[in-house]
């Protein structure tokens, strides 16, 4: 899957930090509303926690791929944010703490538009030669990089 | 009518719920979260018609099954529905499919029949 259009470079934060899963939220849409891709970003914020609460969207090895179907959304639209260090607390019911979050925002409209997506970055997710790569980049380019070379 | 038309849209989104899992985790592992999903989905399947959820079950087998009208354009095809077939679905003489592709729809409340 190409995703050199969906992730700018703009789009991925390395040292990435919050304090609390709400502000994890807001960090990542905060590039996707600036770039007008989200128009109410307290509506998409009250998705996510929505969408979070039905099943959790972290995976094994300190992953997280939060996303959410909000009519906020108006086309699809990825961010990322990698932590640097012990990483930050997701989920708080699973001790593992996360240190890559992907967030996805799904349009309304297009429900289904981001499962080729998320079956992507769970394959990336299980790559520990690409996720290695992708800890240790030191910019957002780099990062953006490691996430865009990888082929499933 | 519409009653089965919300209960479809939830249930779809159960559903979607359902696939996200199990694209992102170990589906013999045991999920509380997700069995309550499945229940859930099993909740709203049994106060659904069972004509409805036949056809709505084959329409999911290529996609979605239902989705939303907004301002007289299907969300699926993005074509115009006529006002009288808006009329024709609102006052339950014809049933809320979208008369170009066919799926479900969940009609906005914001216009009462004319």
């Amino acid at each position: 899957m190409d995703l050199s259009r969906l992730l700018p470079t703009t789009h991925v934060m390395t040292n990435f930090s919050a304090d609390s899963r709400r502000n994890i939220f807001t960090a990542l849409a905060k590039p996707l509303v600036e770039d007008a891709l989200i128009t109410d970003p307290h509506q998409f914020i009250h998705d996510l926690e929505e969408r979070e609460s039905q099943i959790t969207t972290q995976l094994d090895k300190g992953i997280a791929i939060p996303h959410a179907r909000s009519h906020a959304v108006r086309r699809l639209a990825l961010s990322v944010g990698i932590s640097n260090g012990a990483g930050l607390v997701f989920n708080e019911s699973l001790p593992e703490p996360c240190r890559v979050f992907f967030l996805i925002a799904i349009p309304a409209f297009a429900p289904t538009a981001h499962l080729p997506l998320l079956q992507h970055l769970a394959s990336l997710a299980k790559s520990d030669k690409h996720l290695n790569k992708l800890l240790a980049a030191k910019t957002p380019a780099q990062a953006a990089r490691a996430i865009i070379g990888f082929k499933a | 009518m519409r009653q089965d038309m919300i209960s479809l849209m939830e249930l779809q989104e159960c559903e979607l719920i359902l696939h996200e899992s199990a694209i992102l985790h170990d589906r013999k592992a045991a999920n509380p979260e997700r069995e309550a999903l499945e229940t859930r989905c099993r909740q709203i399947r049994a106060g659904i018609s069972l004509e409805t959820l036949r056809r709505y079950d084959k329409l999911r087998t290529v996609g979605l099954g239902i989705v939303r009208e907004v301002n007289g354009f299907c969300n699926a095809c993005r074509l115009n529905i006529t006002i009288g077939d808006l009329n024709r679905m609102r006052t339950g003489k014809m049933t809320t499919e979208c008369p170009n592709c066919g799926l479900f729809l969940l009609l906005s409340d914001s216009n009462k029949p004319a």
